[in-house]
């Protein structure tokens, strides 16, 4: 009888062990199954996908057209990542770099411009708010930058009345081609040497919604003009006072 | 002069000196909280003509449809590469016309544009709101038409008209009805798809 119950309960034991660990495997093999579904219903692992669509419509344009390798155009690029003022500006805004060898600007630009290279801040439908080309663009990129505040300024209609005008930052360095083999050529004008175009695109820009930029309009004393407005008070001042003395000691001694 | 005269003259110096002092204490941008502000008188807004299609693909930056290498239509990337290009991305155009074909779904295509690294968004249901932002942000977006079969590229979209620019026939833009192009396209499977980066700048105004 002992021996009997206990095969009977060992049985029973291994029935209930089968029965547990098949459970098991069913369990294992469904969750499987279910992730392989779900990964499938959704495709791959959307590592590039844009979910959140960003409202940027309203941004405006800010294209910097030049001929690729060209000094003055490549300097210009630069100022916009270096500069911090200009920097922030190019975060703002829809950035584009037109080379002018690409059909872009042969259909967009190549009638419109007015020389090489050139700056262009449009609004978001296609009102140009700021333009300058060639020899007219500023010597810095402070001045640049303070071109395009005023410009920007005057086109959201802040309308503030400056009758001295905008203060002219002086450039920190006479400006100077980045190629010193440049200064062998005549005028500085050297024939174009064929430049390689870039074999992958630039960064792209981040996707931020947004408006019209916050631009902040620069001011301030430039030392140099307070040295000469401090120069001029103190001849004032001098000048009246010893115009009174004068006029005084005249009085008293010559009666 | 008579010394009354100079004295005057005198004190007219005087006070233009006190004067300069109070310029250069306060800065020319302090000025403006006591200078007085004349506004900008109220002119009403230029007409701006809106350019049309707002998505105006130059004829050299459009490609044709070709057939991959199992010698399917390539519409979906012949489409994508029309936008890449109008949104400045040349070497990425030029490295998927040499590397990607064929016909697509949308899952899989997704896959290709991530092993591509290209930034894209994509509907699936039929929200014409996607379309609606993809033309409003000027940067179109892949539409598909004849019941799934093809994807040409939405290039415009307003109140009243669509227009679209087929990788079969890149030499126009064909303008349809709105309502006519959303009832193709959602009775296409509604599947939209559009790289997401800087568009080209409108015509100068």
């Amino acid at each position: 009888m002992n021996e009997y119950l206990r095969r009977k309960n060992m049985r029973d034991g291994l029935l209930y062990l089968s029965v547990f660990v098949i459970g098991i495997l069913f369990l294992v093999a469904a969750s499987s199954s279910d992730g392989a579904e779900a990964r499938n219903a959704r495709g791959v692992i959307a590592l590039e996908r844009v979910v959140e669509l960003p409202d940027d419509s309203e941004k405006w344009y800010l294209s910097i057209v030049g001929e690729y390798g060209e000094a003055r155009y490549t300097e210009i690029l630069l100022w916009f990542e270096k500069d911090s003022a200009l920097n922030q500006l190019r975060k703002q805004v829809h950035f584009r770099m037109i080379d002018s060898d690409t059909s872009t600007y042969r259909k967009r630009y190549a009638q419109n411009v007015k020389g090489l290279p050139t700056v262009r801040l449009q609004k978001h439908n296609g009102v140009v708010v700021y333009e300058s080309a060639g020899d007219n663009l500023p010597l810095s990129a402070g001045g640049l930058y303070g071109a395009i505040a005023n410009s920007a300024s005057k086109a959201q209609g802040l309308g503030i009345f400056r009758p001295w005008g905008p203060r002219k930052q002086l450039p920190l360095r006479a400006p100077g081609p980045l190629d010193p083999l440049d200064y062998r050529c005549p005028n500085r004008k050297c024939p174009r040497r064929p430049v390689e175009p870039p074999e992958d695109d630039p960064p792209p820009a981040p996707l931020v919604p947004g408006g019209p930029p916050e631009i902040a309009v620069q001011s301030g004393l430039d030392m140099p003009s307070a040295g000469i407005g401090a120069g001029s008070v103190l001849l004032c001042l001098f000048g009246g006072a010893g115009a009174s003395l004068f006029v005084q000691w005249r009085k008293m001694y010559r009666q | 002069m008579t010394p009354r005269k100079f004295q005057l003259a005198g004190l007219l110096v005087f006070w233009a000196g006190m004067t300069a002092i109070l310029f250069c204490c306060l800065g020319c941008g302090q000025l403006d909280s006591i200078m007085p502000r004349i506004d900008v008188p109220n002119i009403p807004p230029r007409v701006v003509v809106s350019e049309r299609p707002v998505v105006n693909i130059p004829y050299d930056l459009r490609q044709k449809n070709w057939l991959g290498r199992q010698r399917e239509g390539s519409c979906t990337w012949a489409t994508t590469i029309s936008l890449l290009r109008w949104q400045g991305r040349y070497a990425k155009a030029d490295w998927v016309r040499k590397n990607r074909g064929d016909g697509e779904w949308p899952e899989h295509m997704a896959k290709g544009l991530d092993s591509a690294k290209i930034r894209y968004a994509y509907t699936t249901d039929g929200d014409v709101k996607f379309l609606e932002w993809a033309c409003k942000t000027r940067r179109g977006c892949g539409v598909t038409v004849n019941g799934g079969a093809h994807m040409v590229a939405l290039v415009h979209l307003d109140s009243q008209w669509a227009a679209i620019l087929d990788n079969n026939d890149i030499n126009k833009f064909i303008w349809v009805p709105r309502a006519a192009l959303i009832a193709e396209w959602k009775a296409s499977h509604g599947w939209a798809v559009a790289p997401v980066y800087t568009p080209a700048p409108p015509m100068p105004q």
